[in-house]
């Protein structure tokens, strides 16, 4: 078991988003979380991702208590451990696309590392078609583009856990399978993802498909 | 440092800005601490001539009056009886500082202690008992001058009491600053005073900046003079004239000398000719005017350099609120513009408090890159003086690792208010 949530509540002063949310999941997996907008995909996902911190219950990562980390901690587990990929991909809008990919290796000390991971930007934006863009300001990329230029930041250092917040939704079809297949295809390197998404044709790419309701958390298939 | 580089990118405008408001900041800063450092001095000095009347004694005996007085001896002790009441007064003060060459043999010290130095004239000599004498500057002051003008020294003491009555050869003398180095305490200079030589032992040296009132100016910097005291007569001079027939000429000027001072008092000017008129009566020397002196010209000297810092701490006061109020807002701003490179950073492996650091960082560098030409206009403008070039540094490291701490807090408050971990959330 790669990582669990035990009992898990989150609420934002007295709103509660959801409770007892009990979820584990195995190294390697595809997964799909759905729900309704608002019932707090986005937040199970951050506080898997070690960006926000549960009200109450535990969160396990590879057998280590995670839930009462400090920021710190988790910034150093996020950077080492984890590619978050959020719905509207953010951008330094100063910089160019290869610069803002590249920003995951800002925080990497040794040279060789980054020459390996370079290397991978490299092949990531051949094959999301982006190749051609790598020195263009982001200003002048379409949403789609953007889109898959924040999907390569995540995947730059090769993270084993990927978290992705709808990453789909403003991509055509033919690119939002490319990419779906491309996190299907990393399983073989034990790579694990989680998915938020509103979408059947993403949770149909998935292992497994969970629904968050206020609740709780249901197995859907 | 990559982040640092990325935030100086961002807004280069407000940046701008910034640099811009933090440059004027330290001029105004350079100002207040160039005027702190002399203007400290100086209202300490000043303030004791503020609000007192001064006149000037001025002895009427121009050409031949000044003949046919001194053709009298009994004249010699007159005006010798005159001066010693007039500074014996417990009415007034009788201040002499008095602007007089001096001659030194073998002098040490370079040109810039020429009497005319700074007027471009060259050294100038004269000869005596077949010795060089090198024209020195100096000035002959009388115990009083010391204290009113808080003459503070950086080594030795001032003139003892007694060593303002001329007794033999011999007469102490203080250097002013620029003479460290040059001589020492206890060396043995010959003067020539008057068409007299003198053995003189050096027993104080002055400190840097230090300004006394003179009977001729508002202000003199001691750095490059040689103060000597204003000597009285021991006994009446037509007694001592009878002993040293050769000291005629050195008397007759000594004495007038001594005559001619300045009256600092309280008592409006009526009162003054009352008791000075009572001293001419008393004494048989009456060729002399009391002239209603500079008092308003150094009031107003008193003034300017207490308003001058009054308002400079004003100014800067006003500048760094205004600096402060631009600094905010603009990081108002630009973090409320920059939110997504926030949210990359965060996403990518920065804390927002690694963040706020490194936005802090960058106001820090802006306000150190602003201090630098407020800085060399100081370091230039007061010729590198060391003390001014630490009160400016230490004013500007206090001034910016404030504003630091402030940017700081205030940009972590912008981020709790803007909850970017929400953001994200889409
Ligand atoms: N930082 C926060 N402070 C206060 N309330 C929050 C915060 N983050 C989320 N919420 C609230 O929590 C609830 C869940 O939000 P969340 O974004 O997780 O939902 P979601 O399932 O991802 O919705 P969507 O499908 O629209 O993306 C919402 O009602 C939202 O307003
Ligand atoms: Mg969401």
């Amino acid at each position: 078991m790669l990582l669990a949530l035990k009992n898990i509540s989150k609420q934002y002063n007295k709103h509660v988003v959801f409770s007892q949310i009990d979820f584990s999941c195995d190294t390697g997996k595809v997964i799909a979380i759905k729900g309704k907008s608002g019932v707090g995909k986005s937040t199970m996902l951050n506080i898997l991702a070690g960006l926000e911190r549960p009200t109450s219950g535990q969160y396990i990562y590879q057998n280590k208590q995670m839930e009462h980390r400090s920021y710190n901690f988790l910034t150093k587990f996020r950077s080492s451990t984890i590619g978050y990929i959020s719905q509207f991909s953010p951008m330094i809008p100063e910089l160019t696309v290869l610069e803002n990919i590249s920003v995951p290796l800002w925080f990497e000390k040794e040279e060789d590392q980054k020459q390996q991971y370079m290397k991978q930007i490299e092949a990531l934006s051949y094959l999301f078609e982006i190749e051609h863009l790598l020195h263009q300001n982001v200003k002048s990329l379409s949403g789609g583009q953007l889109q898959r230029a924040g999907i390569i930041r995540a995947l730059v250092k090769n993270p084993p856990l990927i978290i992705a917040d709808e990453p789909t939704g403003s991509l055509d079809d033919e690119t939002a399978s490319l990419i779906l297949n491309h996190f299907t295809s990393l399983k073989v390197n034990g790579t694990t993802t989680i998915i938020a998404t509103h979408n059947d044709s993403v949770s149909n790419h998935c292992d497994e498909t969970y629904l968050l309701l206020k609740e709780g958390l249901v197995y859907a298939q | 440092m990559r982040i640092i580089h990325i935030l100086f990118k961002q807004g280069k405008l407000l940046n701008f800005l910034n640099l811009f408001i933090a440059i004027i900041l330290f001029l105004f800063l350079m100002a207040l601490s160039i005027n702190m450092q002399q203007a400290k001095l100086e209202v300490g000095t000043m303030s004791h001539f503020k609000n007192k009347q001064l006149y000037k004694i001025s002895d009427g005996l121009i050409n031949e009056e000044d003949v046919n007085f001194f053709a009298k001896p009994s004249n010699y002790d007159r005006l010798h009886d005159f001066s010693e009441l007039m500074h014996a007064s417990t009415q007034f003060q009788y201040y002499i500082a008095n602007w007089q060459p001096i001659g030194i043999s073998d002098f040490k010290g370079s040109a810039i202690f020429g009497a005319y130095y700074e007027l471009g004239h060259s050294e100038q000599t004269s000869n005596r008992d077949g010795k060089e004498y090198s024209s020195i500057k100096s000035v002959q002051v009388t115990q009083n001058v010391f204290d009113l003008n808080v003459v503070q020294l950086q080594q030795g003491r001032t003139f003892d009491a007694d060593e303002y009555i001329l007794t033999g050869d011999n007469i102490p003398i203080i250097l002013g600053a620029e003479y460290a180095g040059v001589y020492q305490l206890g060396d043995q200079i010959d003067i020539d005073y008057y068409f007299q030589t003198f053995k003189g032992t050096v027993v104080g040296i002055v400190q840097p900046l230090q300004k006394i009132v003179t009977n001729s100016r508002p202000e003199l910097l001691l750095d490059r003079y040689v103060l000597l005291p204003l000597m009285s007569l021991s006994d009446p001079p037509s007694y001592l004239n009878k002993n040293a027939v050769k000291y005629p000429v050195f008397f007759k000027a000594l004495l007038l000398t001594r005559a001619n001072g300045m009256i600092i008092s309280e008592l409006d000017p009526l009162s003054i000719r009352k008791i000075v008129g009572s001293i001419a009566q008393k004494t048989g020397f009456d060729q002399f005017s009391i002239i209603g002196a500079d008092s308003l010209r150094i009031n107003t000297l008193v003034q300017m350099t207490e308003a001058n810092q009054f308002t400079l701490l004003l100014v800067s006061s006003l500048m760094f609120v205004i600096t402060m109020s631009i600094l905010l807002l603009t990081l108002f701003i630009k973090t409320k513009k920059n939110v997504s490179t926030y949210k990359v950073l965060l996403i990518s492996g920065a804390t927002l408090n690694h963040v706020c650091l490194m936005i802090s960082i960058q106001s820090f560098i802006t306000y150190l890159i602003g201090s630098i030409i407020p800085c060399l206009i100081t370091m230039i403008l007061t010729g590198f003086s060391i003390p001014i070039f630490l009160t400016y540094l230490l004013l500007v490291l206090l001034l910016s690792l404030f504003m630091t701490i402030m940017t700081y807090l205030f940009v972590k408050k912008i981020f709790s208010k803007l909850d970017i971990v929400r953001e994200l959330k889409g």
